[in-house]
């Protein structure tokens, strides 16, 4: 009985230095450097237009930077040509050949190694297997439904047992629930395969899911890369925290003190070098309490009005409004809902240890809608 | 009531168009099978005499043979040349493409006869006039522009990210073209091969400048006999032809209709 393991790799390490790519005056991919270990699923994390896919098909080799280096185990790959690199990739639209039965396009690339024939026949009969689709071998892709082409794609891309899949939105054009479900096939894979994944999607969601690690893209930049929690928690700049999850963002001038935010002072867990600051808090670590509250030192407050809630069964959301005119997000778990209600005077705190001190950047919003 | 005779009206006029469409080729399949040696509409009596004189007269079957071997081999060389120009042109990102487009695509509309010229006036200094290289030559001019057409056509619906796919998977460019992206244009391909076949398999003008008295074509052999001979064979011949070239047509028709929806 064929399995994944007659397809298992082992990863290999990539390493981009000083990455840029320039289209005239254009810059997509701005001196980018990333190093993925063995083995890792990494994301390229960003909106459309970030560089991330530009990133991919530079290492995928169907693009060639301007400038900086590019090693797959220590090995300058920037002038092997795309059929030699033996990475594996799957595209947003399948890329499946029309004229070929699923059988054939997964033999595909073990005919390009020329293996023998049984072997071949084996090969393809684990791939199948892995991606849950053993009867279908004999079928033309146009016969398969979205999600079941795509799983074909990935055992295509996976039968030679490259030691790096590339994957370029794959789930992009499912539908939702399609999506959730190939997400845990594709984590699944992984696990089993041990294969370095890099993985690119402007979904923050599915990043979460599938990640070892994140790299978020701004402006053919990097923003940040690291592991989904530390992305959360502890955001290196504010297009991060707006990027990735909600939160409620409180700009003021920073002084040593702190940050003033609605004329008061509140209290910030560093300090920061510019003058424009933001103050982020993620909706679960916000709380409310009566009007007039007032916290001890480990806690900023602020009053607020309350303008809306949502209940969502296992949490609520609440909405507010703050003295400055801005809003505020607060989530609340089942079992410890405060009894505030929309129209009410309330005081929201949080721990000062809970909030992020970053500097301000007027442009993020522009690039966020 | 009116719509009723407008489509009566519509129907007739139709007809009418269909008739003259087909008729001046159909009145020569009667004369073929005429017994008497004259070209005289309608024949008098049949018999199947032209037939034999056309395989039994060495210089008719000379001339068929000449015009099939021509035919094919322009059929291979433009099919090849036409093909790959339609691939570049389709992908080459340069200044003045339009103008080379252009130019390839000149041999329609230029008068066969201003060709000719031109074409006889370099094959006297080359001596290719009367050669099956000078033939072939000629007639792959004629036939490039209706290779390009058709798989230019096909390619406009070819999926680029497949060759993407190909070289991520392994195959090197040459591996992905016969692999991948010529099968996928194979029906334009083979529209291109039948046009080129029947372009040259029916060129008269440019063939009447660069024949010789041992090497003919079958049109020109045709042409010679009508001015000369006034003899039905020619009108054998012409059958002949509308055979051989209607049921290629309807050959391709059928292959590309099956295949189009084995892909739907």
């Amino acid at each position: 009985m064929p399995t994944s393991n007659d397809l298992a790799a082992r990863g290999a390490g990539i390493e981009l230095t000083g990455l840029t790519k320039r289209y005239g005056d254009f810059v997509a991919v701005d001196d980018v450097s990333l190093s993925v270990k063995p083995g890792e699923f990494i994301t390229l994390l960003g909106p459309s237009g970030s560089g991330k896919t530009t990133t991919l098909n530079i290492i995928a080799g169907f693009d060639h930077p301007t400038s900086g280096e590019l090693t797959v185990d220590g090995t300058a790959i920037a002038a092997t040509p795309a059929h030699k690199r033996d990475m594996g990739m799957v595209f947003q639209h399948y890329a499946l050949f029309p004229h070929m039965t699923v059988a054939e396009n997964i033999a595909y690339p073990l005919k390009q190694r020329k293996v023998p024939k049984a072997r071949r026949a084996e090969l393809v009969a684990a791939a199948l297997a892995t991606v849950h689709l053993g009867e279908y071998g004999h079928r033309y892709p146009r016969e398969l439904s979205g999600g079941q082409q795509q799983r074909v794609a990935v055992a295509r891309a996976i039968v030679y047992s490259p030691r790096v899949l590339l994957m370029d939105e794959p789930l992009g054009a499912l539908d939702k629930k399609l999506r959730d479900w190939l997400q845990l096939e594709i984590k699944r894979i992984h696990g089993e395969l041990g294969t370095t994944f890099v993985y690119v999607t402007h979904d923050q969601d599915e990043a979460l899911v599938l990640s070892d690690r994140i790299a978020v893209f701004n402006r053919g930049r990097i923003e940040q890369v690291g592991p989904a929690e530390e992305l959360y928690e502890r955001p290196a700049t504010l297009f991060v925290a707006r990027f990735l999850g909600e939160s409620t963002i409180l700009r003021g001038d920073v002084t040593p003190d702190g940050i003033g935010v609605c004329a008061r002072l509140l209290r910030a867990p560093g300090e920061l070098s510019e003058k424009a600051g933001a103050l982020v808090v993620r909706p679960e670590r916000l709380a409310v309490r009566e009007a007039g509250f007032s916290p001890d030192s480990e806690w900023n407050a602020l009053p607020a009005t309350v303008t809306g809630e949502i209940y969502l069964g296992s949490s609520r959301k609440l909405e507010l409004r703050l003295p400055d005119g801005s809003s505020a997000l607060v989530r609340e778990q089942a079992g410890s809902l405060s009894d505030a209600r929309g129209g009410d005077e309330v005081t929201l705190t949080w721990r000062v240890a809970d909030s992020v001190l970053l500097p301000d950047s007027p442009d993020v919003e522009a690039v966020l809608t | 009531m009116s719509a009723r005779v407008g489509r009566g009206a519509l129907w007739a006029f139709c007809a009418l168009v269909g008739v003259w469409l087909v008729a001046p080729a159909l009145i020569v399949v009667p004369l073929s099978f005429t017994s008497k040696a004259s070209l005289k509409f309608p024949p008098d009596g049949w018999s199947t005499r032209w037939y034999e004189h056309f395989f039994s007269d060495p210089a008719w079957m000379s001339a068929l043979w000449t015009s099939l071997e021509v035919g094919l081999l322009v059929t291979v060389v433009a099919t090849t040349l036409g093909t790959a120009a339609a691939l570049g042109l389709t992908r080459a990102k340069m200044r003045g493409l339009a103008l080379v487009q252009g130019s390839m695509l000149a041999p329609m509309i230029v008068p066969g006869v201003v060709l000719a010229i031109g074409v006889y006036a370099v094959f006297l200094k080359l001596q290719l006039v009367g050669t099956l290289m000078g033939f072939v030559m000629a007639h792959t001019v004629l036939a490039l522009p209706f290779v390009m057409i058709p798989v230019t056509a096909s390619l406009s619906g070819f999926d680029r990210r497949l060759e993407s796919a190909a070289a991520s998977l392994g195959a090197g460019r040459w591996t992905t073209f016969r692999t991948v992206t010529l099968p996928l244009v194979a029906p334009g391909v083979a529209a291109g091969a039948l046009f080129a076949f029947v372009t040259s398999f029916d060129e008269v003008v440019v063939s009447l400048f660069i024949q010789s008295p041992y090497l003919q074509t079958l049109p020109v052999k045709m042409y010679a006999s009508v001015t000369r001979e006034t003899d039905p064979t020619i009108a054998a011949a012409a059958t002949m032809i509308i055979v051989l070239t209607t049921s290629l047509v309807l050959i391709a028709t059928f292959f590309v209709a099956r295949r189009s929806r084995a892909h739907q």
